[in-house]
C-alpha cells in the first residue's frame, strides 16, 4: 500500500529548475494535465517558486502596459526640431 | 490620433513620411528604448534606411507597416549595441545563473542572496520611473540577439509563438526554452540592478 504512494509522489515531486520551466511554458503553451498536477503540487509547497511566478507575471504585464502606454495612449511627439532635420535628411538623401 | 485609419501613399512621397509617420514610429521606439533622444535617432535612422531601399518595397503591407519592420531592426541593433556582454551564447549563461541560484538538487539556494527577493513595489507599479526601464533594457540588451528579438517579438510585441517561430525559423519546443532561458535571466537581472539594489532607492522619478 505505502510503496504506490511513494511511487507516486517520486513521480509528481519535481525540482525548482522544472518548475520555472513549466512557469514559464504556461505563458506560451497549454500544459500537459500532468505538468498541471505537478505545477500545483510543487507550487503549493513552494515559496519562491510562487514568488518566481509572480514576478514573472509583473514583468509580462510591464512590458505590456509600457507597450499600449507608449504605443498608442499617450501623444508624445517628436520635438519639430529633429522632425525638421529628418525632413532636410530625406530632402538631401 | 487613430493609428488605424491610414491612407497608402505612393512611395515617391517620402517628403511626407516624417508628418505621417514620425509620431507613431517615435512612439514605437520609445516603448522600447528609454530616452527621447535614442527614439529621435532610430526614427532618423529608419527613414533613411527606408529611403535607400524604398525600390525593394513591394506594396504587400502597408507603408506603415513597412517602415515599422525597419524599425524594429533597428531597436535590435541597439539593443546589440547597448549590450555591455557580447556573445555570451544564452544557454551558458542560463547554466551559470541557474547553477548560481539553485542548489545540487536544482531546488532554490536558500541564501537570500539567491533565492528569489521580495519585490516591492512590483515592476507594474515601477513604470512611471523611467530608471527603471533604462534597467530592463539593459538586461534585454545583455542577451544575444536572437534571444533579446524573441523576447520583445513575445513580451514586448505580443506576437503568438508559431508567428515568431515563422519568422526566427526557430522550432517551437527551442522558443520554450529559449522564452525560459530568457525570462530567467532577466528576472534575475531586474532583480540584481532593481529590486535589490540601492540604485532604485536614488533613482529619478522624471514622470
Amino acid at each position: 500500500m505505502v510503496a504506490p504512494v511513494f511511487w507516486l509522489l517520486d513521480k509528481v515531486a519535481m525540482s525548482c529548475d522544472v518548475h520555472t520551466q513549466i512557469v514559464s511554458a504556461s505563458f506560451d503553451r497549454r500544459l500537459t494535465l500532468f505538468e498541471k498536477i505537478k505545477y500545483h503540487i510543487h507550487g503549493i509547497a513552494c515559496h519562491f517558486c510562487r514568488r518566481y511566478e509572480r514576478q514573472l507575471n509583473g514583468m509580462r504585464k510591464a512590458a505590456r502596459i509600457n507597450a499600449l502606454e507608449f504605443g498608442q495612449r499617450t501623444h508624445r511627439t517628436m520635438s519639430p526640431e529633429s522632425k525638421a532635420r529628418i525632413k532636410e535628411l530625406l530632402k538631401g538623401g | 490620433m487613430d493609428i488605424t485609419k491610414f491612407t497608402p501613399l505612393p512611395l515617391n512621397d517620402e517628403n511626407q513620411w516624417v508628418d505621417l509617420h514620425g509620431d507613431y514610429l517615435f512612439r514605437y521606439a520609445l516603448s522600447r528604448v528609454s530616452s527621447e533622444h535614442n527614439a529621435e535617432d532610430l526614427v532618423q535612422e529608419t527613414f533613411l534606411t527606408a529611403l535607400k531601399s524604398k525600390d525593394a518595397f513591394e506594396g504587400r503591407s502597408t507603408q506603415r507597416t513597412w517602415l515599422t519592420g525597419i524599425l524594429r531592426n533597428k531597436i535590435m541593433e541597439h539593443y546589440r549595441k547597448g549590450a555591455r556582454f557580447k556573445g555570451i551564447p544564452v544557454d551558458e549563461s542560463y547554466e551559470q545563473c541557474s547553477h548560481e541560484l539553485m542548489d545540487k538538487h536544482k531546488h532554490w539556494d536558500l541564501d537570500p542572496n539567491h533565492s528569489p527577493a521580495d519585490w516591492a513595489p512590483s515592476p507594474s507599479q515601477c513604470l512611471e520611473n523611467s530608471e527603471f526601464w533604462v534597467v530592463i533594457q539593459q538586461c534585454v540588451g545583455k542577451l544575444p540577439v536572437k534571444a533579446s528579438q524573441v523576447y520583445i517579438m513575445r513580451e514586448i510585441d505580443g506576437l503568438d509563438t508559431s508567428e515568431i517561430c515563422a519568422v526566427t525559423g526557430v522550432s517551437e519546443s527551442n522558443l520554450w526554452v529559449l522564452l525560459h532561458r530568457c525570462r530567467f535571466l532577466l528576472r534575475r537581472c531586474l532583480e540584481l540592478n532593481w529590486f535589490v539594489s540601492p540604485a532604485k532607492a536614488t533613482g529619478g522619478d522624471d514622470q
